[in-house]
């Protein structure tokens, strides 16, 4: 889809076309799923995703760059996230670098870790015990396929900041996923 | 030389997508009950217009009441300064007649 078809859709569905607002939906919704799935209860995806379009409608006008629409609706979706799990009382602060937790990327992973593919079960449920900070970063980036410069926009830190979630993220899914594999072993 | 694919990192970008469901009539349904900004702002035109005008009456009638007593004091000035004229006026044709040509005339016929 190109950036004209955006800003076209996204200009139509401002002065209340609800067929064109479909469109916005349709193309943006299946990824912004994925993506949300990872960040809340499963059960709750589909809720949290409603509310981001709905919101999205509301305030069309706020958009600043029309074609920006995708890394607009996530941005409104990872705050409606993070409104969750502050309901939830959970908190979203980092762990120190001094978090026993925190493996260096650059640590030996362990030898038998890589020896056989992991369920997709498994690396979601590791993703799932990721604190939210370290989870936004690696969702939006791997599992959302969005280049880190977006991810720096849409969590509104720096880019230095998402990179160092990311490999602090892959460090501590290393170490969950070589746990998980003993339980199973 | 190509880097070999960080595990966890290949793991990651190879994992099945959770799609969903599309639900657009649960959505449709839902902006339906919420309005757009714009049909909100074109539903509080109304009232916009009606706050529009009782400013600008308000403003007009400010206006009025500050025209009206800069007139006043303007009034009240020119009285004063009319009266002290004529005072100054009257006591200086009493005092020196050459000032008025009737004054001396009028003193001699009235002796």
């Amino acid at each position: 889809m190109s950036a004209s078809d955006w800003i076209r859709w996204v200009a139509l569905a401002r002065e209340g076309d609800k067929d064109a607002f479909h469109r916005l939906y349709c193309a943006t919704r299946p990824r912004l799923h994925n993506a949300v799935a990872h960040l809340v209860p499963s059960d709750l995806a589909s809720e949290i995703v409603q509310r981001a379009f709905v919101r999205s409608w509301e305030h069309l006008s706020d958009l600043a760059e029309d074609a920006a629409f995708g890394g607009w609706i996530r941005r409104i979706a990872v705050n409606l996230v993070r409104d969750h799990w502050r309901r939830e009382k959970v908190s979203v602060e980092l762990p120190g670098d001094d978090d026993p937790h925190a493996l260096a990327d650059d640590q030996p992973d362990p030898e038998s870790l890589w020896e056989t593919r992991w369920e997709a079960a498994q690396l979601r449920q590791a993703i799932s015990e990721l604190p939210l900070a370290f989870r936004e970063a690696v969702v939006l980036h791997y599992l959302d396929d969005l280049p880190v410069e977006e991810v720096s926009r849409i969590l509104d830190v720096p880019k230095g900041t998402v990179l160092s979630r990311l490999s602090r993220g892959r460090a501590r899914l290393r170490l969950s996923l070589a746990a998980l594999r003993e339980v199973t072993q | 030389m190509n880097t070999p694919l960080d595990p966890v990192e290949s793991a990651l970008r190879s994992l099945p997508p959770l799609l969903g469901e599309n639900d657009w009539p649960d959505l449709r349904e839902r902006l339906s009950r919420r309005r757009s900004f714009r049909s909100r702002l074109r539903l509080a035109a109304p009232t916009f217009r009606w706050v529009g005008v009782c400013l600008a009456v308000l403003l007009a009638f400010g206006f009025w009441q500050a025209m009206q007593g800069r007139r006043s004091v303007v009034a009240s000035e020119s009285g004063a300064e009319l009266r002290t004229w004529l005072a100054a006026h009257q006591d200086a044709t009493i005092s020196e007649n050459v000032i008025d040509p009737w004054a001396e005339p009028v003193a001699e016929a009235t002796k």
